[in-house]
């Protein structure tokens, strides 16, 4: 959570928001739009949930990822067009789709062992 | 330093110039009151008689005759070439041993240098002991015994200077009040204001000090003799330890505590005996229709928030929902319920809430919150079944106060409010529920028991799933977090002593608990700089029981008083602080991106004034320089478990320890 260099990567989304079609360009752009615009505070660096549910591996398909943003049930901030753009919102959604499966619990010893 | 025999001749032959100056002074005095009662003819004096037989009328303009005693003369207690053998505040000290404290917490103030002499020279050194603890304000000395109480289930005391100090103690008496604690809390009053030596002691004096926190206290008084404090330290206890709990205060005269006892040490008035108190349980009637309800409901629901009040409380909780094969949903404001508990559903408590027919709720602060809710738009509606019954069971519906609202936010609804302690009540509503259990339903009974068996173990292994997301993700996931302790720990007589709210709650989700004191809930009143100092006082009370305390602490939260370490390190608290580092007060910047988005003006702004980072702080170099051992800054998972291994080691030696971790924000 390095606050100081927000402004820095809202430059880069910008600078490079006219390669916005372009797919790889998009995971990028769409990670550094993740972190920039705050997703990251309530859903975790990757997505993988905080105060908010997880959003990523397997996010839910675009449609309710957008419907979310302009019309977010009650905890969650609204995230209008102009704050951010619909191609925004594709490029985050392309990031998502790209965060790779981590471990499974029966993976991980800690949590494997754990029973009651 | 002198031997004991040289002050014991010191003070004897100190004391013998001290009364030769008193008797005279006496003398003087007492001829002077005389005089001044028979001009004003004062009810009392032989010349009231007079008077009222038509005695020589007075001239109240004329001046005072010469002869009144001088103030040199009216008191001994701050001319510090006079010596002294006995003095209220040893008496003081054994009125709070005989009620059972044993540590007394203060940042030093000279309204009660009285009590602090003789607590160090007096208490500390006899026996029962009472230990002074030294904290670095007064906010912690209150948090202290907020969390002490929580695990002891009975007062430490604290004192604090008087207007200044009582002003830092606030927020977190405060805290107490909302969390239904009881604090035993004193605060030196100057109140002869004819005796205060210098302009300081006027700043700091009040006419009605415990005024400013009369709205968040249970009661207070200031005691006008050594007899009347003893019996309002009693009164104070009493109140304190009688449901609804709560923070009492007694304002204690500066100079009672210095001068002599009056007559010597011989003739300290009485102590008076302590009560063992019944708290007021549910009424009969009531308690009948309330098991009748129950005992038929299809789906009860029993709902505990500040319930379980002694070990006592959880034991009595688990056989009331056995014996309806009812799911709990604990509010982990205390540890109401095991974790584990196959009828433990706080995790689906929507979902439950919505099937009942009937609720039992414990001391619910906020009953609104289960039985209704409210859209974004304000409109509410009934979380609850057409037709399913409410009842509350409540001690603090019987101390209502006016001015601070942290009860019962809106109305809802209920059937039948219980003016009563659940706890106390609990006993005869267990009995009355086995009494009536229709007996043609007990296998309709053990199906609802077994289906929220079955909804337990799926909710912990979705936790468990849930907690795999992001799990070598740096900063560090909560989960990893917990979980890594919970490896160092598990098979160690353990006690969180932080609520996990801030942290995912995954010792709820995942660790298995069933005792008491392994989980005491949070602050009260929701006032940030709870954490760092309550649970340092509950590590207190769990030092003589050898309990493991371990804390989760925000950086927001220690960055408001982490004096409190230096006190962790000086009083050797065995406690592990583990700081949840998210480099920012991470709760309010979810609140303001919102805020910024709606005002469509984008949140790239909002790390100005709820980041905590540019200087990043060093809290493992922040921990040695007070005198703890410290750990990190962490932010490779991997380190994480060899760091808490060592950290846990030093705890186990009896010294406290920090481990400094940077972390999700939740
Ligand atoms: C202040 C916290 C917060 C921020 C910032 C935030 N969210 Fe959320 N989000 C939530 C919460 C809380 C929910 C769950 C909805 C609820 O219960 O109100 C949620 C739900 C969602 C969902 C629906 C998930 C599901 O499984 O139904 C999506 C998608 C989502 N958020 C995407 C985003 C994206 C993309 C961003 C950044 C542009 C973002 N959120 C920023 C708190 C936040
Ligand atoms: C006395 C007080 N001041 C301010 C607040 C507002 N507040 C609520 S949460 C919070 C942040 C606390 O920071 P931290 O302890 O680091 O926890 P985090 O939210 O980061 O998990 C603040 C400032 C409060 N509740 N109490
Ligand atoms: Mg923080």
């Amino acid at each position: 959570m390095q606050f100081a260099f927000v402004p820095m990567i809202l430059v880069c989304a910008i600078a490079t928001g006219a390669f916005a079609a372009d797919k790889p360009n998009d995971v990028a752009r769409g990670k550094q739009l993740y972190t920039a615009t705050g997703c990251d505070q309530c859903h975790g660096t990757h997505g993988q949930g905080g105060a908010g549910p997880r959003l990523a591996p397997g996010p839910i398909p675009y449609e309710g990822v957008i419907m979310q943003l302009r019309k977010p049930r009650v905890r969650m901030p609204l995230y209008s067009a102009v704050v951010m753009p619909d191609s925004d919102v594709a490029a985050i959604f392309a990031y998502l789709q790209s965060v790779p499966k981590g471990k499974a619990a029966s993976e991980i010893p800690l949590l494997k062992a754990l029973s009651y | 330093m002198a031997a004991p025999g040289d002050r014991e001749k010191a003070a004897h032959v100190g004391r013998r110039h001290f009364l030769k100056g008193a008797a005279l002074g006496g003398v003087a005095a007492a001829a002077s009151v005389a005089s001044a009662q028979t001009e004003q003819g004062l009810p009392g004096s032989a010349s009231s008689a007079a008077a009222s037989t038509g005695g020589a009328k007075v001239d109240a303009s004329l001046p005072r005759p010469a002869g009144a005693t001088p103030r040199s003369e009216e008191s001994s207690v701050r001319d510090r070439s006079v010596t002294y053998s006995s003095c209220g505040g040893d008496y003081m000290v054994d009125v709070l041993r005989s009620l059972g404290i044993e540590y007394f917490a203060a940042t030093p103030g000279n309204t009660f240098m009285g009590i602090h002499e003789a607590v160090i020279n007096y208490g500390m050194l006899t026996q029962p002991n009472l230990r002074f603890i030294t904290t670095m304000h007064e906010e912690a000395s209150v948090a202290m015994s907020h969390g002490y109480s929580k695990i002891e289930g009975k007062p430490m005391a604290c004192m604090m200077h008087t207007t200044v100090g009582l002003q830092h103690g606030a927020m977190a008496i405060y805290n107490a009040y909302a969390d239904r604690v009881p604090i035993f809390m004193m605060v030196g009053a100057w109140i002869d204001a004819a005796r205060r030596p210098n302009a300081v002691d006027w700043m700091h004096a009040a006419s009605d000090g415990p005024a400013m926190v009369r709205d968040f206290t249970k009661w207070d008084d200031t005691p006008g003799s050594l007899r009347h404090f003893s019996e309002s330290a009693f009164r104070a206890w009493k109140f304190a330890m009688t449901p609804p709990y709560g923070p009492t205060l007694l304002a204690v005269d500066t100079l009672m505590q210095e001068d002599e006892i009056p007559g010597g040490k011989d003739r300290a008035p009485p102590i008076p005996k302590l009560p063992r108190i019944s708290p007021p349980a549910g009424e009969q009637g009531a308690v009948k229709e309330v098991a009748r309800l129950l005992a038929n409901a299809e789906n009860p629901v029993i709902y505990a928030d500040r319930a379980a009040r002694t070990p006592e409380g959880l034991k009595l909780l688990v056989e009331l929902a056995e014996a309806l094969q009812a799911p709990v949903c604990d509010s982990g404001n205390r540890m109401n319920f095991p974790w584990r508990h196959p009828l433990n559903q706080s995790r689906r408590s929507r979902q439950v809430m919505s099937d009942a027919d009937v609720v039992l709720a414990l001391e619910p602060g906020d009953p609104f919150t289960l039985f209704a809710r409210m859209d974004a738009r304000g409109n509410t509606s009934s979380a609850l079944k057409p037709g399913a019954r409410r009842i509350t069971v409540s001690s603090v519906e019987l101390m209502p106060k006016g001015n601070y609202q942290d009860l019962q936010r809106y109305t809802s609804e209920v059937d039948l409010a219980m003016e009563a302690d659940a706890e106390a009540t609990l006993p005869m509503l267990i009995e009355e529920v086995r009494r009536q259990l229709p007996s043609g339903r007990k296998s309709a009974r053990e199906a609802r028991g077994k289906a929220f068996a079955d909804a337990h173990r799926e909710e912990f292994a979705m936790a468990k799933e849930a907690a795999a997301n992001g799990w070598d993700d740096s900063p560090i996931s909560t989960a990893r977090l917990y979980m890594e302790l919970y490896e160092q720990i598990k098979n160690e007589d353990w006690s969180l002593v932080s609520p996990s709210g801030m942290q995912g709650s995954w010792s709820q989700q995942l660790w298995t608990a069933d005792r008491h004191y392994q989980y005491i809930g949070g602050w009260g009143a929701a006032g940030i700089g709870y954490i760092a100092p309550a649970t340092l006082g509950a590590a207190l009370a769990n030092q003589k029981y050898g309990r493991l305390s371990v804390s989760f602490v925000g950086d927001g939260d220690l960055m408001f008083g982490p004096g409190i370490l230096w006190t962790a390190a000086h009083e050797r608290i065995p406690l592990l602080y583990i700081v949840h580092n998210n480099r920012c007060y991470h709760t309010e910047i979810m609140q303001l991106q919102a805020i910024a988005n709606r005002r469509q003006r984008g949140i790239d702004r909002v790390h100005i004034g709820c980041a905590i980072d540019n200087p990043n702080i060093n809290y493992a170099m922040m921990a040695k320089s007070l005198g703890l051992h410290g750990e990190g800054p962490i932010e490779n998972p991997r380190d994480l478990g060899p760091a808490l291994k060592r950290a846990i080691a030093t705890v186990k030696r009896g010294e406290p320890a920090l481990v400094d971790v940077v972390s999700q924000g939740r």
